[in-house]
């Protein structure tokens, strides 16, 4: 398969929750994810950041097929995979694979590490021969950067970064183009992060493979992506190339994202501009009318409680936001300076 | 408003402190030997990464180790002249109730979940100060405003769950300053919540700080989140203290390698996709801690001198400590990996 049919489209998406709940036991629905678009190409990365709750994760899951959408599409390679038959769908779920966030529970505990990296060749037969198996756990477990006699350990016996590259190898088992990495390196220390970082930039140069990488960390998910998608209450408020979306945010919620973001050493660049968001995310289950940030954002007209934004482009990015060019012109009104 | 380092009567003095755990896997030192201190109105950040032995150093001052398990060997913990661990643990928790308070990172635990928030605080009025129910109640809500809950008085009658997390972290703050601590110990009191939500947090802290004059001992393991707070930061390793001193000059001249190197293991948001340098292999178990130098293992500049000889905290600059014996070298930039 050639590099450019290596391609993740995901077309508004909607993933939805049945809730039951109030006085009449009324089934209602939650919308964890709402018409949200993005594409995935090899060789490249897409930032996904947003705080929890944002439906982030539920996005993930429906991509990788652990959720079904109940409305949009999803294709790869130019076949459509939500409503693939399970024979296609096996076959195409081998090129999009998942790294999961906690390396503790996503391991089988009671399983060797050579049984977990084997466990997708067991499904899928005749992805790799049986009597290539141990050879091939080897070369994976060097692929990243584990020593071949960790294969007969269990997850137990292993720190938290090496627990993170055996699901590393356990998702190259099944040879992806695309992996979807959730949240990859926010259990991990300091140091150990910038391990895991910098394997995954290896793997990508390597492999020519495309990321789908979600994290609440600024910093991180900027360090690694050449795209970024802000998502905000099941939608994305702004995507775009990374120096931009990170250089001149349009989007309030992207400056005030981008100004709450620790910085080890805030005097070592220029000052940056403050953002204080007032209260917290509103409850997916009730967003508010029109623009779902409206709530907490300093910039909000009447407008913004009647019509929600659609993505449009201004400067170089799309962003949903009916005063983009005003919270992107230089000198424009703060989005808002409250703290409390 | 900030005393100077090492002003002559600082308030919390931490000298040599062992402490060993007795684990299912043999007796282990989970502190050896701790040294730091906090002058009165000062904000001392320590930093660590997991293991390091950050929460049981501040639990060991406010007599909140597990009796059973934990043993003090050695050391001496002295608040306000007064030697902690000569007294008996009933006299440091009446000061831990009065003179020091403490905020814990999980706001759901350190609440009780069917009292309402108002008379958690107030239970801390009456039974420390002995007024009336009705000041009492009215002392909470007073509370609970200065922390910023908008309409305290109704939310008050709540109960914790009724809570967002970050509004819970404000109720866990307004009960610890609640009797005017001179000083307050934060673990980690942001790193479940949200990076607005965070920003939100750290502000409050630092208002709250400059309006009562208090002392803080701010814990964490992100050295973005104390950087515009912090006034000193001792950063540990293994169970010790192996750098302190002003926060910027740790932060930009750092004498250990170990501080160094977690510097360099921060993605830089001005550099995005340079490859990290991040510290090799992982922290030692506390079973197995290597003789001489605890880093020697992982240390880019470590000779022979240090497999054999543990090197001591002592003076590289004034008020700047590290336990290294090349800091000058690492201070300068010398033979060291990552160096800018």
């Amino acid at each position: 398969m050639s590099t450019s049919e290596a391609r993740l489209e995901v077309r508004q998406l909607r993933v939805s929750y049945p809730v039951r709940g109030g006085l009449l036991r009324r089934a209602a629905e939650v919308h964890a994810v709402e018409r949200l678009s993005l594409t995935v190409t090899a060789g490249r990365t897409l930032g996904l950041v947003g705080e929890s709750g944002c439906g982030k994760s539920t996005l993930a899951r429906a991509i990788v097929g652990l959720r079904r959408p109940t409305g949009g599409e999803i294709w790869y390679a130019g076949e459509r995979v939500d409503d693939a038959d399970a024979a296609r769908r096996r076959r195409l779920t081998t090129q999009i694979q998942m790294v999961y966030q906690d390396p503790y529970s996503s391991l089988n505990p009671r399983k060797k590490v050579s049984f977990i990296v084997t466990e997708g060749w067991r499904v899928h037969r005749g992805q790799v021969p049986r009597d290539q198996w141990t050879d091939r756990t080897a070369e994976l477990l060097a692929r990243v950067g584990l020593a071949a006699e960790l294969a007969d350990r269990y997850p137990h016996q292993l720190s938290g970064g090496q627990r993170q590259r055996v699901g590393i190898a356990r998702a190259l088992a099944m040879s992806p183009r695309i992996l979807v990495c959730d949240e990859p390196v926010s259990a991990l220390d300091v140091s150990v992060q910038a391990q895991t970082l910098n394997l995954l930039a290896d793997l990508r140069a390597e492999l020519g493979l495309g990321y789908l990488f979600i994290a609440h960390d600024l910093s991180v998910v900027r360090h690694i992506s050449d795209d970024l998608a802000v998502m905000y209450l099941g939608r994305i408020v702004e995507t775009g190339p990374a120096a931009t979306v990170y250089g001149a945010p349009a989007h309030p919620y992207t400056r005030a994202l981008i100004s709450a973001a620790p910085v080890p050493r805030p005097w070592a660049s220029p000052p940056a501009e403050r953002i204080l968001l007032t209260g917290e995310v509103p409850s997916p289950a009730s967003p508010p009318s029109g623009c779902r940030f409206r709530t907490r954002c300093g910039l909000a007209q009447p407008r913004c409680a009647e019509v929600e934004p659609e993505l449009r482009t201004v400067a170089g990015r799309e962003v949903a936001c009916h005063y983009a060019e005003s919270s992107l012109a230089d000198g424009g009104p703060p989005v808002t300076a409250v703290t409390r | 408003m900030v005393a100077p380092p090492h002003a002559p009567h600082p308030l919390l003095t931490v000298d040599d402190l062992v402490v060993s755990f007795d684990g299912p896997l043999g007796t282990y030192r989970a502190l050896n030997g701790v040294s730091f201190q906090v002058g009165a109105g000062e904000t001392l950040a320590i930093l660590g990464e997991s293991g390091s032995g950050k929460s049981v150093t501040v639990r060991a001052v406010m007599a909140l180790l597990p009796r059973h398990s934990a043993t003090i060997e050695r050391g001496t913990i002295r608040y306000d002249g007064e030697e902690l661990s000569a007294l008996p643990v009933r006299r440091t928790r009446e000061l831990s109730a009065t003179e020091m308070a403490m905020v814990f990172q999980d706001s759901l635990t350190a609440l009780n979940p069917v009292v309402r928030v108002g008379q958690q605080i107030a239970e801390l009025f009456r039974v420390r100060q002995r007024t009336s129910r009705r000041e009492a109640w009215r002392r909470a809500v007073a509370g609970l405003e200065r922390v910023g809950i908008p309409n305290a008085a109704r939310r008050a009658h709540d109960y914790p769950h009724q809570f967002s997390g970050g509004m819970r972290q404000r109720v866990v703050i307004a009960m610890a300053l609640a009797l005017r601590p001179r000083l307050l110990i934060a673990d980690e009191p942001t790193t479940a919540l949200d990076v607005t939500v965070q920003a939100q947090i750290m502000d409050l802290l630092r208002e709250l700080r400059e309006a009562d004059g208090m002392a803080m001992i701010l814990i964490t393991h992100d050295l973005g989140v104390v950087a515009d707070v912090a006034d000193r930061v001792a950063v540990m390793y293994a169970g010790t203290v192996v750098e302190s001193g002003p926060l910027r000059t740790v932060y930009d001249a750092p004498a250990h390698p170990y501080t160094r190197g977690l510097m360099a293991s921060v993605p830089a948001p001005d550099r995005p996709g340079e490859r990290l340098t991040p510290i090799e292999g992982m922290p030692p178990s506390p079973l197995a801690t290597p003789a001489g130098c605890p880093f020697h293992p992982r240390c880019p500049v470590a000779r022979a001198a240090c497999r054999t000889d543990r090197p001591v905290l002592r003076v590289v600059a004034t008020g700047h400590e590290a336990a290294c014996h090349y800091a000058e070298e690492v201070m300068a930039g010398v033979d060291v990996r990552g160096a800018a």
